[in-house]
């Protein structure tokens, strides 16, 4: 059990520098992909969390996490696919509801 | 003998763990940085539930367990794929050392 509760702590304290990455990153992606490892991590300190604790219910509680997660990342790549990186504007030539868009926006 | 097997699936867990968190440092691309991070979480989170399915004896905690094990496994490569894809689209250039085919038609991705 003595194990159990190092790992809990150093995944909470992994947590740090994977957060200096997602503010200090220098393009979007950086941030999605740092954002995504810290979810991993609290879904780890969630998971030895219910064995610490002896709380079965909180198993549930990462496994919804881990959904949660990946929904949110998938919503955020489907922004990011919209933008250009260099001009920072939404590109028309991606998707056919883009080209609607800047269309009618220009 | 199971917590000695136990802790030492943590010690790997974190080993990996750190490994990855390190490979966000010291890699040069976001390229290379999503493959460190994507692959020392992914064999994290199997060490992990491996250590834990050693300390627990309820064949309900197993199988959750292993439920989420198997739905991490699917999902965290598919967000690296997704996001080195979006990262093309995006217009995220790989630095000058690691060298791309630049062939007919890789970049112009839908």
């Amino acid at each position: 059990m003595g194990g159990a509760f190092w790992l809990f702590a150093g995944t909470i304290c992994l947590i740090f520098p994977i957060l200096f990455r997602a503010v200090k990153g220098p393009t979007a992606p950086d941030r999605v992909v740092a954002i995504n490892a810290v979810s991993t991590n609290i879904t780890l300190a969630i998971l030895l969390w219910a064995f610490l604790q002896r709380e079965p219910m909180f198993i549930d509680v990462a496994l919804v996490f881990v959904i949660c997660g990946f929904v949110g990342v998938v919503c955020t790549l489907q922004v990011l696919t919209t933008v250009n990186a260099d001009t920072l504007t939404t590109t028309a030539k991606q998707t056919k509801r883009g080209q609607n868009d800047g269309g009618d926006a220009a | 003998m199971t917590t000695i097997l136990a802790n030492l699936c943590f010690v790997g867990a974190f080993l990996f763990l750190g490994v990855g968190t390190l490979g966000l440092f010291r890699m040069p691309d976001i390229y290379a940085r999503l493959q460190t991070v994507a692959l020392g979480d992914t064999l994290g989170v199997g060490l992990t539930a491996l250590g834990l399915l050693m300390l627990t004896t309820d064949r309900v905690i197993r199988i959750k367990l292993i439920m989420l094990v198997a739905i991490f496994w699917i999902i965290n490569p598919t967000i690296a794929h997704l996001v080195a894809k979006a990262s093309l689209v995006h217009g995220v250039d790989p630095t000058a050392e690691i060298k791309v085919e630049k062939g007919e038609g890789s970049w112009d991705l839908p």
